[in-house]
């Protein structure tokens, strides 16, 4: 066996991967190899050094320290997380139709727009203010709310307003 | 009580269900951070940071993989950025000046000297660790620092075995390559035999 592959066999035998019989020839190499020899007592200094680097745990308090910032976290986000996904959904859900229920008042209504007298007016080139003059300039009073009582009952005219 | 329950009730907002999770992995989720950035204090706010993401995120949890790896797959990405920000000032730091002895043990030591020793290799270990690319230092962390099997790496970092073997296997000749000079300052020159 070739030193290359050798150390390919001692990698996977640090982590247990190898079968009996590729075990055997790698210790056969190594009893031969002194250069693969060392490369494998590097590899298992290496490998012991980065284990025993764990001495300690966490500071002291984790718990408290951490409950702390849960309940923090839970003021702030109105406990969101501490309800059950259940309920959570069924408030985003309720959420959603609330949003979509309000979107629709505020949108214009897409259907045909009815046209005031005035728009028809302005949409036959004529002025619109004729009208209006007339009215204020109408001196008998009962003349005046006639025509004020005419000009409220006008009839709209349901058109497909022009859109720029 | 089973981890299962205690990830239910969890869910359900319950702190002392979380708080049994939280003592179960709470050292793990250390080491992990502390084998990679050598810093109690700085390992500790990682810790304390996975496990409230973890309580925040628990909603989106589906118990697809197991606890322990979904927790560890947040405390990967954490470390991850914990590295990232940290990388300039690790980076520079040139093995071969450190002045530390090797990795191999001269003489007979006394048992102060022996210790003193072992912390010195560690600690050379550990820079040489924190100049591997961010990939290489992760898996050697799960693996090493962790004890996780291959399946379990690849679970949490969402490779197949295959790449976590390879991966790991150049992430180990790598550390050895970088202590290589210090290896060799102990008259072991280990260049390996043409076959």
């Amino acid at each position: 066996m070739k030193c290359k592959e050798a150390e390919k066999r001692l990698l996977r035998s640090l982590d247990e991967r190898l079968n009996p019989e590729e075990r055997e020839v790698l210790e056969r190499h190594l009893s031969d190899c002194p250069a693969c020899r060392r490369m494998d007592g590097e590899y298992k200094a290496l490998r012991r050094l980065l284990q025993r680097s764990d001495a300690f745990g966490p500071l002291p308090r984790f718990w408290e320290r951490l409950s702390v910032r849960l309940e923090d976290r839970g003021q702030a986000w109105g406990q969101a997380f501490g309800i059950p996904s259940l309920v959570k959904g069924f408030s985003f859900g309720l959420a959603a139709v609330v949003l979509a229920a309000g979107i629709a008042l505020f949108l214009p209504a897409l259907g045909p727009q009815e046209l005031s007298q005035s728009e028809i007016l302005l949409l036959h080139d004529e002025n619109p203010l004729v009208e209006t003059q007339r009215l204020i300039e109408e001196k008998k009073l009962d003349n005046k709310n006639f025509m004020l009582i005419f000009a409220s009952s006008e009839e709209t005219v349901p058109v497909r307003r022009y859109r720029p | 009580m089973q981890e299962k329950e205690l990830v239910r009730l969890s869910r359900e907002g319950n702190k002392e269900a979380f708080s049994a999770l939280v003592e179960m992995y709470k050292t793990k989720i250390f080491n992990l951070a502390f084998g990679m950035t050598r810093d109690r204090e700085v390992s500790d706010d990682v810790a304390q940071d996975v496990f409230l993401k973890a309580w925040m995120a628990l909603g989106s949890f589906r118990g697809e993989s197991g606890f322990g790896t979904w927790l560890y797959r947040i405390a990967v990405n954490r470390v991850k950025d914990e590295l990232r920000k940290r990388k300039h000032s690790w980076r520079e730091v040139p093995l071969e000046k450190t002045g530390e002895r090797g990795i191999e043990a001269s003489t007979d030591p006394s048992p102060e000297e022996k210790e003193h020793i072992e912390e010195e290799r560690r600690s050379l270990v550990h820079k040489a660790l924190a100049a591997l690319p961010r990939k290489h230092q992760v898996i050697l962390g799960l693996r090493e620092i962790e004890g996780l099997s291959y399946e379990e790496i690849s679970s949490v970092l969402k490779l197949s075995p295959g790449t976590v073997e390879s991966r790991l296997h150049r992430a180990r000749k790598k550390l050895r390559e970088k202590l290589a000079p210090l290896l060799s300052e102990e008259g072991g020159g280990h260049e390996m035999q043409r076959g």
